[in-house]
C-alpha cells in the first residue's frame, strides 16, 4: 500500500513537472529575456570585433582565430534560433525582429573570419562592421 | 632559495583549485562584470586555503595523516562516509571538466575534431601520470603552471588606473545587481577552498614524506604556492576587467580568456597564455584524479600513495586510472565542460563544513599535535573562516539558482 502511494505520488510530480516544462516553453518571451538575449548578441558581437583587430594586425594565430570565431558565429547562430522559437509578448515583436537580423548578420561576419582567418584586409573590415553592430545591439538592448 | 624552488606542491594544489577550467571562465566574467571590485573575493578566498592549508600540511608533518584519516578519526565513520562521498563525486565532476577542458584548449591550438582531443587528453594525462614520480608531477605542472603569470604581464601593460584597482581590495556596494555580485563573491570565495586541495595537499605531504623537519616546509607551500595561485587569479581577474569590461562582453568560452592576454602582448602573449592554461587544466585534472583516488583508498584503508609501486598499492593505482577513464565516459557524452564545474559546487557545499572542521579540531588538540598545535591567531583565523565557509557552503546554491548561474 505504501509502495503504491509512493508510487502514486511520483506519478503525480512527474507529471506536475511536464506541464510546467510545456507551460514554460509556452509562457511569451519578455522584454528582461529579449534584453538579456540581445545583451549576450551584442557581447558576440564585440569580441568578434576585437578578435577580427588581433587578425587585422596579424598578431594572433591562425588556427586560434578560426576556432575562436566559429564558436562566436555559432553562439550568434543559437541566439538568433533561441529568438526564432520564442513567442514574443504584445509590442515586442519588432525589437525581436531586430534582434533576429543582428544575430544573423553577426553570425554572418564572423563566419566570413572563419573561412579567412589569415586576411587581414578583410579582417578590418569585419572588425569595424562588427563594433558597429555591437553598438546596434546596445542601443537595442537599451530601449527594452 | 631553496624553500622558493620547493613549493611545487602548494603551486599545483593553487592551480587545481583555483585557476582550473571553471574558474578561469568564471574569474573572467568576475572580471568583465564587475571590474576590479571582486579583487578582495580572491584575496579573502586565498587567505582562507592558505590557513587550512598550513594546518593540515602541519598535521600531515606532525601525524604522518592525511585529512581524511583526520575526518573521519573526529567525525565517526558515518559523517566520514558522507564526506567521503561528497568529495570523491566533487573531485570527480571537476576532474571530467578539466578532461573536456583540456580537449577545448588542444582544439585551439590544433582545430582538432572535440571527440578526438578528448581521448588524446586522457590517453595523456593517463601516460604522463603513470610514467612521472610525484615529485615532477608537482614540478612540472606548478611551475609551468606559472606560465599564466602572462596574465600579470598582461594587465600591467594594459596601464590600469592602480587606484581603481587598489579599491577593489576592500568590498564595495556594486552599481548594479548586488545579487549577481554576492554570486560572484561566494564563488571566488569557494573556488580557493575547494576540499579537494587540501585532500591532495595534506596527502601529497605524506607522499614527501614531511616530518616535523619540514613544517618551515609547509609554511612556504601554504604560504607561497597558495599565494601565487591566488596572483594567477587576481592576473586574470584585470586583464578581464581591463580588455572585456570597457566593451560589455560576456565571456563563457575558454578561448575568450586567452584572447584577454593576446589583445596586449600579441601572439606570443597568446601561445603563453594557451600554454599555461592547457598546463594549470591538465595539473587540476592530476590533482583531482589523485584526490579522489586518495579519499577513496584512505577512507577504506587501501595501501596507497604514488610513491609506492603498483604491487603495493593496486588499488590505489586502479583507483585513479578509474578516474580518469569514467571521467572521459562522461564528457564523452558532450556535456559542457565548463558548466560541469557549476553542477560540482553542489556537493562542495555538502563537503566544505565537513572537511574543514575536522582539521581545526585537531590542529588545535593539544593532545594530538603537542607543541605544534595551532597559536592563538591560528585558531582565531580557522574560526573566522569556518564562519566563512558555513555562509559560502549555504549561500552557494540559492544564489546559483536565483542569478541563473551567473546569467542573470
Amino acid at each position: 500500500m505504501a509502495q503504491l502511494a509512493f508510487t502514486t505520488r511520483r506519478l503525480v510530480c512527474a507529471v506536475g513537472c511536464a506541464a510546467a516544462l510545456l507551460l514554460s516553453a509556452c509562457e511569451p518571451l519578455g522584454p528582461d529575456e529579449l534584453q538579456r538575449e540581445v545583451e549576450t548578441i551584442g557581447s558576440v558581437s564585440a569580441e568578434g570585433s576585437v578578435l577580427a583587430d588581433q587578425v587585422a594586425r596579424q598578431s594572433t594565430k591562425r588556427t586560434f582565430a578560426r576556432v575562436q570565431s566559429r564558436e562566436l558565429a555559432d553562439a550568434a547562430e543559437h541566439s538568433a534560433e533561441r529568438l526564432t522559437d520564442a513567442h514574443p509578448a504584445d509590442g515586442l515583436g519588432e525589437p525581436t525582429q531586430r534582434a533576429i537580423d543582428l544575430a544573423g548578420r553577426i553570425s554572418d561576419e564572423i563566419g566570413e573570419l572563419e573561412q579567412a582567418p589569415d586576411d587581414a584586409t578583410q579582417a578590418a573590415g569585419i572588425a569595424t562592421r562588427l563594433r558597429d553592430l555591437s553598438d546596434q545591439a546596445d542601443s537595442l538592448a537599451g530601449s527594452l | 632559495m631553496k624553500k622558493l624552488v620547493q613549493v611545487a606542491l602548494g603551486i599545483l594544489a593553487a592551480i587545481g583549485g583555483f585557476v582550473d577550467i571553471g574558474d578561469l571562465v568564471f574569474t573572467t566574467q568576475a572580471g568583465a562584470e564587475f571590474e576590479f571590485q571582486l579583487i578582495w573575493a580572491v584575496i579573502v578566498g586565498v587567505v582562507g586555503i592558505v590557513v587550512f592549508a598550513e594546518m593540515c600540511g602541519r598535521v600531515a608533518a606532525v601525524t604522518g595523516r592525511p585529512v581524511l584519516d583526520v575526518v573521519r578519526q573526529r567525525l565517526g565513520y558515518g559523517a566520514g562516509l558522507v564526506t567521503v562521498i561528497g568529495s570523491v563525486l566533487l573531485s570527480f565532476l571537476t576532474l571530467s571538466a578539466e578532461v573536456g577542458g583540456l580537449a577545448l584548449v588542444m582544439e585551439l591550438f590544433f582545430d582538432a575534431p572535440y571527440a578526438t582531443l578528448v581521448l588524446v587528453s586522457v590517453l595523456a594525462l593517463l601516460v604522463v601520470t603513470w610514467i612521472l614520480p610525484f615529485e615532477w608531477i608537482e614540478r612540472v605542472f606548478g611551475y609551468m603552471g606559472l606560465a599564466l603569470l602572462v596574465f600579470l604581464i598582461g594587465a600591467i601593460d594594459l596601464h590600469p588606473d592602480w587606484g581603481a584597482v587598489a579599491d577593489g581590495f576592500v568590498p564595495s556596494v556594486p552599481e548594479h545587481s548586488i545579487v549577481l555580485y554576492a554570486y560572484f563573491a561566494i564563488g571566488l570565495i569557494a573556488a580557493a577552498l575547494m576540499p579537494y586541495e587540501v585532500y591532495f595537499y595534506s596527502s601529497g605531504g605524506v607522499e614527501e614524506h614531511w616530518g616535523v623537519k619540514d613544517l618551515g616546509l609547509n609554511r612556504a607551500n601554504a604560504v607561497l604556492g597558495f599565494g601565487l595561485g591566488g596572483l594567477l587569479s587576481i592576473s586574470v581577474l584585470l586583464v578581464a576587467a581591463l580588455v572585456w569590461h570597457p566593451i560589455s562582453v560576456q565571456p563563457d568560452m575558454i578561448g575568450t580568456v586567452a584572447l584577454g592576454a593576446n589583445v596586449p602582448l600579441g601572439e606570443a602573449g597568446l601561445v603563453l597564455a594557451l600554454i599555461g592554461i592547457a598546463v594549470a587544466v591538465a595539473g587540476a585534472a592530476i590533482d583531482t584524479a589523485f584526490a579522489t583516488a586518495y579519499n577513496i583508498a584512505q577512507f577504506f584503508g587501501w595501501e596507497w600513495g604514488k610513491y609506492r609501486s603498483v604491487r603495493v598499492a593496486p588499488r590505489f593505482t586502479i583507483a585513479w586510472v578509474a578516474a580518469f577513464a569514467l571521467g572521459y565516459v562522461v564528457v564523452s557524452t558532450g556535456v559542457d565542460p565548463i558548466q560541469l564545474t557549476e553542477y560540482a559546487v553542489v556537493f562542495s557545499v555538502v563537503v566544505l563544513p565537513l572537511t574543514y572542521l575536522p582539521i581545526l579540531l585537531v590542529a588545535r588538540d593539544r593532545t594530538f599535535m603537542g607543541e605544534y598545535a595551532n597559536g592563538r591567531l591560528a585558531s582565531a583565523l580557522g574560526w573566522i573562516y569556518l564562519g566563512v565557509i558555513m555562509v559560502a557552503a549555504l549561500s552557494a546554491i540559492p544564489l546559483l539558482i536565483a542569478t541563473n548561474a551567473g546569467g542573470g
